[in-house]
């Protein structure tokens, strides 16, 4: 008998897929013992699904009834399957993920984005623009190209070494304010090329990159490329996307160097120093940033947050058996999963109560910041200090921006929590409470600001 | 063989299809800007934020 149904029948005519669904076949690389094969829903979304529910939805054409579907599943599988199971399949499995036709409109972000995840998003260039320059550049990942600038890379860092120009540089930094500007925006400029890195890296390999924003993540102001299609590609293609970003840091340090040497301007080689900086940061795999996907799909289980609980269960409390995030994990990916969380885990507990602990002393240091800059800078815009009144602005927004942060993660928590559990991320209950801490803290931080 | 002979999907196998919506993959870099010391004149005083993205406040305070 059939478990009870928790959802209405989808309709009484044969089911068919939502126009722009599409059926991309295995997800190659996967970490799950039963390899689960990958549906693009509409809104560009990507849904794994067992090897039975995708068989069955290559059939849902809207031509064929649930029996004649039934059939053609039972004989492609060797199971019989009849026209009652394919309608509880596709009523209770495939209709929430709203892959059907005639279930409600995929243009809304779903109920369950991370309350500690990328918000305040907003693009900067579009997607058709991302892909035509995605497609100029993809010569840049030619192995040999690459070999290339690799080699040219470890060239520059020896000159740079040896003739130490960059500490004199970096010294001569604090005194021009002209200078300063300057590394702030080659800065930034390297963290878009940074994505067009990721975004080239993906068209590279096959798949289409989505668009180039910023937004806040965690506390800090970040650029991101939608690399949502590059699940389509191979664990080798994956890889590649999730480097492509160093690769291009690596290459636009080569280039500003380049630079360096046509004009002699010193800010272009302290740029190209800081690109080091940021490929090392870019490695570090405990947040989401480029290391934490390259652990991912070398595991090949797309969300490592979301297996601390079940393989801590399994590890710690023995709960093996019964441990569905446990038990559907191949060995080689559940020993790389353990490895991440046993680092991630504590470093990531120790930095929360860091940031607790010092959430007061911060907000005050932060506030001070804001009244002297502000203070500053009105002056500054007077006497029209182009450079210093920017300096000032970036200063602000950059000290700011983690607040912002904060407070539109604090609010989202609490439209979270005052809807219903059903909307909630499972498991979600820790972060609620660690959100709720840090809230109140912040609240007790801005609080104490108020009063002096 | 025929089709009444193939062993029937039972209700548990059915009832544990899997089905997820994969997380999104937004590749991210912070542009608090590691290492960029963000400096303000204050006569002869300067501000700097020697501000990565993991220490943006840490490291805030006046030299000179």
């Amino acid at each position: 008998m059939l478990p009870p149904s928790t959802s209405g029948p989808v309709s009484q005519s044969p089911p068919a897929l939502a126009d722009g669904t599409e059926l991309l076949g295995k997800y190659e690389g996967s970490g799950r013992v039963e390899a689960p094969f990958l549906v693009r829903r509409a809104d560009g979304r990507m849904l794994e699904l067992s090897p039975l529910l995708y068989t069955v939805a290559r059939y849902l054409d809207g031509r064929r009834s649930v029996d004649d579907i039934a059939s053609v599943v039972s004989a492609e599988t060797g199971r019989r399957l009849s026209g009652e199971n394919v309608a509880y399949l596709v009523t209770e499995k495939l209709n929430p993920l709203r892959v059907l036709r005639g279930t409600p409109s995929t243009e809304e972000r779903p109920a369950g984005a991370p309350i500690l995840g990328l918000h305040l998003r907003f693009g900067v260039v579009p997607k058709g623009a991302v892909r035509f320059i995605a497609g100029l550049l993809r010569p840049l990942f030619v192995p040999v190209v690459v070999l290339l600038m690799l080699v040219a890379l470890a060239a520059t860092d020896t000159w740079l070494v040896l003739a130490g120009r960059v500490g004199a540089s970096t010294s001569q930094l604090l005194y021009r304010p002209g200078w300063l500007l300057a590394v702030a925006g080659l800065t930034l400029v390297g963290g878009a090329f940074h994505e067009l890195g990721h975004a080239t890296a993906s068209r590279y390999g096959g798949a289409q990159p989505g668009a180039i924003g910023a937004g806040v993540y965690l506390l800090w102001p970040v650029f991101y490329n939608d690399l949502n299609d590059s699940y389509r590609l191979g664990r080798a293609g994956r890889l590649r996307a999730d480097l492509g970003g160093v690769y291009f840091n690596a290459v636009y340090a080569v280039m500003l160097f380049a630079l360096y040497g046509a004009t002699g301007y010193r800010p272009l080689l302290l740029v190209a120093a800081l690109q080091h900086f940021v490929i090392l940061q870019q490695f570090l795999p405990f947040v989401r940033l480029d290391g934490y996907y390259v652990v991912s799909d070398l595991a090949g289980v797309p969300d490592l947050f979301g297996r601390i609980r079940p393989l801590l269960a399994a590890v710690f409390l023995g709960r093996h058996a019964t441990n569905s995030g446990w038990r559907d994990l191949r060995p080689r990916a559940r020993s790389i999963v353990t490895a991440w969380i046993l680092l991630t885990v504590p470093l990531l507990g120790a930095g929360v109560v860091f940031l607790i602990i010092s959430t007061p002393h911060l907000l005050t240091i932060g506030a001070g910041v804001v009244r002297a800059d502000w203070r500053l800078l009105i002056p500054a815009v007077r006497s029209h200090h182009v450079v210093t009144a920017t300096l000032l602005a970036v200063q602000l927004l950059a000290v700011s921006l983690p607040v912002l942060g904060v407070s539109s993660a604090l609010i989202r928590a609490l439209l979270r929590l005052g809807s219903s559990a059903d909307a909630r991320p499972p498991g979600s209950a820790p972060v609620f409470g660690l959100g709720a801490l840090i809230a109140i803290l912040f609240v007790v931080g801005l609080g104490s600001l108020a009063v002096r | 063989m025929s089709f009444q002979d193939q062993a029937a999907f039972t209700a548990a196998e059915l009832d544990s299809q899997h089905t997820a919506e994969l997380p999104a993959r937004d590749l991210m870099i912070g542009i608090s800007i590691l290492g960029l010391p963000l400096v303000s004149l204050d006569g002869l005083a300067v501000n700097v934020n020697t501000a990565g993205p993991n220490w943006l406040f840490g490291s805030v305070g006046k030299v000179g």
